[in-house]
């Protein structure tokens, strides 16, 4: 098998895996908690997307710098989406009680 | 790794067809309780069969006869990291607890932060490291809510706890038809990805029909400038090089995993019926 079309394809595949799990997360999420993460992995694909395209471009750094603003909105959004998911846990909580 | 031999015997299809089939009855939350206990089971001997299979053929395999112990226990790790991956993703779609549904994504972005470090990307592999702690840190309700009171046995009944609704009586029937068709139809398409990689990967110029897929002399000048320290690191390119077609695979199982779930989904999108309950 030629290596450097398997390995390339394979990182674009296992990207858009993530890419579609994460869609079809988000559209048949129940609450804010469940679309939170599958958004999380929805926005990682597409860093492995970047990454993947960096190395198929010969470790591009403007590609490998995409990735990682990328990586670096997504921290954001977690840190931001761990207090709502802390009320709904609360919330969920209390109902439980 | 050799272009004549196939790493993904006609048996090695059978085993992960039926490693589809297992997980997405898991996955379904109307069947009764003893057959999802039964498939879940099947589930993990399955995927164990599959590792099993893979050091089997990673021994096996001349190119890698050469190979150190670490080189070996770093192909098996990134295979791991890829299943792993992709296995929490269907968890986080299923029906199980909101604790278990943290867990696997935690251990999902884990995961892809290994492969980041596998594949040279150390920065993006500290930032989806921040994010898998960020993600991980216990909510304030996360302390007192019933997964953290029970004990182990609760503890361990709540991660893999799915909301249930009773089965209705024309549903029964047709739930193993589904199984059936999707078994084969995973098989079929599972064999027939993984010849349509290998041959279309064993080219050498471009093709005439305009694929997808670049050919290495579109590869090699852009790959040609770069400098041979990037090039000189083989892990990955020996876990997911060799292994294409099984990675492939795996990829379109979890994908016809989530096919077969996304009725649940739906139905569950409906509001809860009075009668719904839940079991561990």
């Amino acid at each position: 098998m030629n290596e450097d079309l398997a390995s390339w394809s394979i990182r674009l595949i296992f990207a858009s895996m993530c890419v579609l799990l994460g869609l079809a997360g988000f559209m048949a999420g129940r609450s804010s908690a469940d679309r939170q993460m599958t958004f999380g992995l929805f926005v990682q694909g597409i860093c492995l997307t970047f990454v993947a395209g960096s190395v198929y471009l010969g470790h591009s750094p403007e590609l490998r710098m995409g990735a990682l603003v990328v990586a670096g909105l997504l921290i954001i959004f977690s840190l931001a989406g761990s207090q709502d998911s802390e009320e709904e846990q609360s919330k969920v909580e209390d109902r439980c009680s | 790794m050799s272009s004549q031999e196939s790493f993904l015997p006609w048996w090695l299809i059978l085993l992960l067809g039926m490693w589809a089939v297992a997980l997405a009855i898991w996955q379904t939350v109307s069947i009764h309780r003893e057959i999802r206990l039964w498939s879940g089971l099947a589930t993990l001997v399955y995927l164990g069969l599959i590792f099993l299979a893979l050091t089997i053929s990673s021994r096996s395999t001349e190119s890698q006869g050469a190979l150190s112990l670490r080189d070996r226990m770093s192909i098996i790790g990134s295979l791991a990291c890829i299943v792993i991956s992709l296995t929490a993703g269907v968890w986080l779609m299923g029906r199980a607890s909101l604790a278990s549904r943290r867990i696997s994504y935690v251990l999902l972005t884990f995961a892809n932060a290994a492969l980041c470090v596998l594949m040279g990307e150390l920065e993006l592999a500290v930032s989806l490291a921040i994010v898998a702690l960020v993600s991980g840190r216990l909510p304030r309700g996360f302390a007192r809510s019933r997964f953290m009171i029970q004990g182990f046995r609760g503890r361990c009944a709540e991660l893999v706890r799915i909301a249930h609704e009773p089965m209705r009586q024309e549903d029964a029937g047709r739930f193993w038809l589904t199984c059936l068709l999707n078994g084969i139809l995973a098989c079929a398409i599972i064999g027939t990805v993984g010849y349509s990689l290998r041959v279309e990967t064993a080219r050498i110029a471009q093709s005439p029909r305009y694929s997808a897929l670049p050919a290495r002399d579109q590869i090699v000048p852009s790959t040609a400038g770069s400098n041979d320290s990037a090039r000189a690191t083989p892990l990955f390119e020996f876990a997911s090089g060799a292994r294409a077609d099984l990675i492939v695979l795996l990829a379109v199982v979890v994908f016809l995993c989530l096919a077969t779930t996304m009725n649940d989904s739906i139905s569950f999108k409906q509001p809860p019926s009075a009668h719904a309950q839940e079991f561990p």
